[in-house]
């Protein structure tokens, strides 16, 4: 039973639970239509029916208030023999009408029809009815939890008493007493296994008083009850005693419930309600139906039986409150949607067997353009109808990939938990709130029996419970945990990738700032300690172009060589135009330069090379009284050879005031492995410098030393 | 004939040093100062310039804004964006906008000199670094609908020598032209970069810090 319920997804047990209720009722209609039905007035008790003569008990609607074994095979027997009078095909029957009038007529006995069937009867058939679908309800949305499964019993034991006693309850004059026997016997089986699914689900809910193998011991002691019972051993009427201990015994253990929820606030809440309702709908129900002439205080129960059954609906009229309020069976409002699917799916059918009595109606003419528009219309609508009903997407994980990353990415751990939980509704629409798992398993998988689908914890995001895929209407399968296993594969490939760039990010930072401190620091260092104003200018000069640079090019870590020298070209040439005087840097050396223009230089290098320029050229501009200036640039393997002639007058290197700028020179060139040298010629200065390719920072040097 | 001049700038010393430039240039002109984007859209609604020059950072805005005051309210400006921090992207991203030429702050007082000495010639400066960008940025809008917003064979090739460091005058002898035809060539390089279809949106991805450095390699 359980195995097979396994497979079932909620809805499927919810419309099995439908279809159950559907052929009891059926049953009860088949088995009380056809029977011998006398048209007698409005509200007339009948006195003598053909040749007997009817006693004050034969028309009792419950057997059990005759208290006793003999006195109901008695019945029974009468039954039968009232039975047999109405089979007749002519009956004389003496009446009593309510005013107290006694009449007798002849009645041709006419098969009983649905229409002749009173209010009680249906009145019980919905007691039944709807205790069944509760009973599914709760049973397809909590299949594990032992409270849950006692309480999905007593619902499906209350049509079977219900609907046993609403055909004999409702019978006119007689039933065959072998009829009337077993119907009365399927209504003890059904009150004395309700009474064990209601001390059961005590013992169980909300939490379980004893291991569920101790729900053997009310079966055993019970069901020997309930034997006896259908057997009728004895004298006096077993279950008139197995009841009512049923329910002291579930008055007990639900006290005891009580207090041991004294701890759990909101247990104890939803509990109150929900005992509430059963017990007061079951101590009702034994207090004025069952108890009075039990105990010999009346007849018959205080009001009819068949109204009397409808205290047990309290008990699921309760629950369902229960579960809007106080979470009862730890279902919450998403457990409505199963009735709302229940309807959608009862409605479809519903048409369908209108419209087919509405088609047997029709003559040929109209019906085949009946059948036309049946199969253009109706047709493809209620395909869509039941596609959207029944029908459940496969869960797509490849579509997911912009999601994926906006959770993977998103700046906040709120914020990346709640789009995790956007993206698995999207995917696979679990009718219960995606709830967070703090021991979470390793990979995806399946529990539950395919109720739920538990996620592993994310980088950043906790494990994730999901129940009933796509709102209940399929389980979990293989598929889910492939898209699932998906999801949370590119999840962590995004996450890594993120975590890689922010690394990279970092060392960047770090590159950065090395670059800041060696370069810009440095020279505002000079700047603020050189003496001469116009050399401070142009240390402020070069600090601001350094950062500039630093910023324009996005802190890059490498320049491209033949970039430098084109920028530091051009501004010397500028520079030099101004005073008039002329700069040859033969274009040749700078095609030369753009064969290897792929050769990458660092920044301290760019910056070396650009303010070595400027000195340079400040130096020409201010002292030299040159005309004309030649550079010639040479690259090797691992060497850049920059050669600097002017045709001024020139200058020895220890007339020179040092502070002049000649020694910061040759500290920056040394600072890089360089080497500068000043030589005068006969018309003019030459000076050579040498800088090595493979330029290290100080900073990067001092870390390789440690 | 430069008569009224206006520096949008914020830094005191900054516009001090610039007017100090500016008067030693264009002796006879009237210059006028905004420290701020409001004072400068102050005076753009009451004087008409022939030359501004506008600093790209502003405490209340920047540098943009009073490029399109400009463009809405003068008939006849040369407008010249100043930067000393400001990054290649943003220089191009203003000269998209529609400024006509830039000066780095930074760059030593003779050669500021220079560059704005040339501005009645009408030859705007384009350093290499700049000229690289404007050819990035060609080469990122791709080919463009509007042809009066693509290059010619010939501009390329200007842009391409000035970007490897050469000037006006050497282009001019590496490609056998006058050097009065380079520099109409750089100004419609520069129109082009004013019109191009995709300008707008490259100044704003600037402003938004989208294009930041990485050049392709």
């Amino acid at each position: 039973m359980s195995r097979f319920l396994y497979r079932l997804s909620p809805t499927a047990i919810m419309l099995t639970a439908a279809m159950i209720a559907l052929i009891l009722t059926s049953s009860a209609v088949l088995l009380s239509i056809d029977r011998p039905y006398l048209d007698l007035p409005q509200g007339a008790t009948p006195t003598v029916v053909g040749d007997v003569v009817l006693e004050e008990t034969d028309l009792i609607s419950e057997p059990d208030f005759l208290g006793t074994y003999p006195r109901m095979t008695a019945f029974f027997a009468r039954q039968d023999l009232l039975a047999a009078q109405l089979t007749k095909p002519e009956v004389s029957v003496t009446y009593m009408l309510s005013d107290g009038v006694t009449e007798t007529g002849v009645f041709t006995p006419r098969p009983r029809q649905i229409g002749d069937l009173p209010f009680p009867f249906w009145f019980q058939q919905g007691v039944g009815i709807l205790a069944l679908l509760v009973a599914g309800w709760v049973m397809s949305l909590r299949r594990e939890d032992w409270g849950a499964r006692m309480f999905a019993l007593t619902g499906l034991f209350v049509p079977v008493f219900a609907i046993a006693a609403s055909v004999y309850s409702t019978r006119q004059i007689a039933l065959p007493g072998d009829v009337f026997k077993l119907l009365s016997q399927t209504n003890h089986f059904g009150a004395g296994s309700f009474g064990i699914a209601l001390v059961g689900l005590f013992l169980m809910y909300p939490k379980p008083l004893f291991h569920p193998r101790w729900l053997l011991l009310p079966l055993v002691v019970f069901g020997t009850g309930i034997l006896l019972d259908l057997m009728y051993v004895g004298t006096d009427i077993w279950l008139n005693l197995v009841v009512p201990t049923q329910t002291l015994v579930a008055l007990v253990l639900g006290v005891v419930q009580w207090w041991r929820a004294r701890r759990d606030p909101l247990s104890r809440a939803g509990l109150r309600w929900f005992f509430l309702f059963s017990l007061v709908g079951v101590s009702l129900f034994v207090s004025l139906s069952v108890l009075p002439p039990a105990l010999g205080i009346a007849d018959g129960g205080f009001i009819p039986q068949a109204y009397a059954f409808g205290f047990f609906n309290l008990m699921h009229i309760g629950l369902a409150l229960g579960i809007i309020r106080w979470r009862v069976f730890e279902l919450d409002r998403y457990a409505y949607y199963v009735w709302v699917w229940l309807a959608g799916a009862v409605l479809i059918f519903a048409t369908d067997l209108v419209l087919l009595l509405w088609l047997r109606e029709q003559p040929w003419a109209s019906l085949s353009l009946a059948l036309l528009i049946g199969g253009f219309l109706y047709f493809p609508l209620r395909q869509l109808l039941l596609v959207r009903l029944f029908g459940t997407k496969v869960p797509q994980a490849s579509g997911m990939i912009p999601e994926v990353i906006d959770v993977a990415l998103a700046p906040t751990q709120r914020l990346q938990n709640e789009r995790w939980d956007a993206l698995l509704q999207e995917t696979f629409s679990p009718a219960a709130q995606i709830e967070v798992l703090e021991n979470a398993p390793e990979n995806v998988c399946i529990a539950e029996n395919g109720v739920a689908l538990l996620l592993p914890a994310l980088t950043g995001v906790a494990g994730r419970r999901m129940r009933y895929a796509s709102g209940g209407r399929r389980l979990f399968s293989s598929a889910d945990v492939a898209a699932a296993a998906t999801l949370v594969r590119m999840h962590g490939v995004v996450r890594e990738s993120h975590l890689a760039y922010e690394r990279g990010v970092s060392v960047e930072r770090d590159r950065i700032s090395r670059d800041v401190h060696d370069n810009i620091g440095a020279q505002l260092l000079s700047a603020l300690h050189a003496a001469e104003g116009s050399r401070k200018d142009g240390l402020l000069r070069d600090t601001l172009t350094d950062l500039r640079q630093i910023i324009s090019d996005g802190f890059r870590s490498n320049y491209k060589l033949s970039d430098t020298t084109a920028d530091v070209r051009a501004e010397m040439a500028d520079r030099l135009e101004v005073h008039g005087i002329t700069l040859n840097w033969p274009a040749a050396s700078l095609e030369d330069l753009s064969q290897v223009s792929e050769t990458q230089v660092p920044f301290l290098m760019v910056n070396t090379l650009r303010s070595l320029t400027r000195e340079i050229t400040s130096n020409i501009i201010k002292h030299a009284s040159a005309t004309e200036v030649t550079v010639n640039l040479t690259l090797s393997e691992d060497m850049l050879r920059l050669e600097f002639l002017d045709n001024g007058h020139g200058f020895e290197t220890e007339d020179v005031d040092r502070g002049a700028g000649l020694d910061n020179m040759e500290e920056r060139v040394r600072t890089i492995g360089g080497t500068i040298q000043f030589r005068r010629l006969p018309k003019g200065m030459r000076i050579n410098v040498s800088l090595p390719l493979d330029v290290y920072t100080r900073s990067e040097m001092a870390q390789a030393a440690m | 004939m430069i008569e009224k001049i206006l520096i949008v700038e914020d830094v005191a010393q900054s516009r001090a040093f610039m007017t100090a430039i500016l008067s030693g240039i264009f002796t006879d002109a009237e210059i006028l100062e905004a420290a701020d984007m409001r004072t400068a859209f102050f005076l753009c609604e009451r004087h008409q310039f022939n030359l501004a020059l506008v600093d790209l950072q502003l405490p209340d805005g920047d540098g943009y804004g009073v490029l399109r005051k400009l463009d809405q309210t003068q008939d006849d400006v040369t407008a010249i964006v100043t930067t000393a921090m400001g990054s290649d992207s943003a220089i191009v991203a203003a000269l998209s906008a529609g400024a006509d030429g830039y000066l780095l702050k930074s760059d030593p007082p003779d050669l500021i000199a220079s560059h704005l000495r040339q501005i009645p010639d009408g030859t705007p400066p384009l350093s290499p670094a700049i000229a690289r960008r404007v050819m990035d940025h060609f080469r990122q809008t791709g080919p463009s609908v509007d042809d009066n917003a693509t290059l010619t064979r010939r501009e390329a090739e200007v842009l391409s020598l000035v970007g490897r460091g050469l000037r006006v005058s050497d282009v001019a002898g590496a490609l056998e032209l006058a050097p009065s035809t380079v520099s109409s060539h750089i100004k419609s390089i520069y129109r082009k970069l004013n019109i191009s279809s995709r300008a707008e949106a490259a100044y704003q991805a600037a402003r938004l810090g989208l294009l930041t450095g990485d050049r392709p390699r």
